[in-house]
């Protein structure tokens, strides 16, 4: 009768789950502890006073004293070479270039902690998609043995189909032999015959 | 370093299969969920434009207060210096200038972090009047 049956994983299946244990013993010793270190390293930039802000604040600094330092020593020369230096209109041009400069190397320091934030920011984005990537080969996981039982369960039905196929086939052969006793003709059996499974089971097992 | 969910060799496939399945799950959960999370949460910070913009103001007064000094002291060694008159006016433009440039970094670092903001949706801010 049609009691518990226990499908056997076939080698295939467990040399893949074999594979798959590996994969995640490799992930785990060697790629994990880098990208843990990427993505901590993101989540850090992201602070105002990291050392990437700062960094990127002095060289902000560091670049615009170095572009407008010639533009002062020449409006310095220009202004001596005409002879007479310190009127308020030279006193006053040399103070708003430094004004100028002043703008400059604010927007500048803006800009560049702006920039260091889109960075830390898309550091962070590509942190999370690698662990969108994992929770999809997660899911693809649970297809996966979804797919497993899927299959030993098309798996259990033959077994149980042919079970029945079996007992309903003696049952066949037994009632044939009946009939034909009765008429005086034996009867062939038709077990012998390939059997013909259900339309939905050829489907499901790609037959 | 090895998770503790990775299942021990000699379970079946299906057992192996099921359980590498929850140790991923668990794994995007405490790892990498947090980074999401902190996306998440500076997407929805009513704080961080404020903030930006506060740092952007500061980095204008600190600038314009370094080169006042500077300012002062450049004009010294030439052997200079300003009259009440030329003090005034370098106060006012000076204030002038001052008061522009914060405006503008404030204003630039206000529409970059709202820009931010939107891309983590993956779409930037639209620009609005260049």
């Amino acid at each position: 009768m049609g009691g518990e049956k226990k499908v056997e994983e076939t080698d295939q299946q467990r040399a893949f789950a074999d594979v798959m244990r590996a994969k995640m013993v490799d992930f785990n010793t060697r790629w994990k502890p880098v990208l843990q270190r990427f993505a901590a390293h993101a989540q850090r930039s992201m602070d105002p006073n990291s050392y990437e802000h700062r960094r990127a604040a002095g060289m902000a600094t560091t670049d615009n004293a170095a572009a407008f330092a010639p533009a002062k020593e020449k409006l310095v020369a220009s202004e001596a070479a005409k002879g007479a230096f310190g009127s308020a209109r030279q006193k006053l041009g040399l103070a708003e270039m430094d004004l100028d400069q002043a703008t400059s190397g604010a927007m500048a320091e803006t800009n560049t902690q702006q920039a260091v934030d889109d960075a830390a920011l898309q550091q962070m984005g590509a942190a999370a998609a690698m662990g969108r990537g994992q929770q999809a080969t997660a899911v693809n996981g649970m297809r996966t043995a979804a797919d497993i039982s899927g299959r030993q369960a098309a798996q259990d039905a033959q077994t149980a189909l042919n079970e029945r196929i079996g007992e309903v086939g003696l049952a066949a052969q037994a009632g044939g032999m009946a009939v034909g006793l009765a008429a005086g003709v034996p009867k062939a059996p038709t077990t012998d015959q390939p059997v013909e499974l259900p339309y939905q089971l050829r489907g499901q097992n790609k037959y | 370093m090895q998770s503790p969910f990775v299942p021990p060799s000699g379970m079946s496939a299906g057992q192996t299969l099921a359980q590498l399945t929850r140790a991923q799950w668990v794994d995007w959960y405490t790892t990498w969920k947090p980074f999401e999370d902190k996306l998440i949460e500076f997407q929805q910070s009513p704080t961080a434009v404020a903030d930006s913009m506060a740092r952007a103001s500061q980095n204008v007064q600190r600038s314009f207060d370094m080169q006042e000094q500077s300012t002062a002291e450049r004009l010294q060694g030439y052997g200079l210096s300003l009259s009440a008159d030329e003090s005034a006016a370098l106060k006012r433009s000076s204030g002038l200038a001052r008061s522009l440039a914060d405006v503008n970094a404030q204003n630039s670092a206000r529409d970059m972090t709202r820009a931010r903001q939107m891309s983590i949706l993956g779409n930037p801010a639209p620009t609005v009047g260049g």
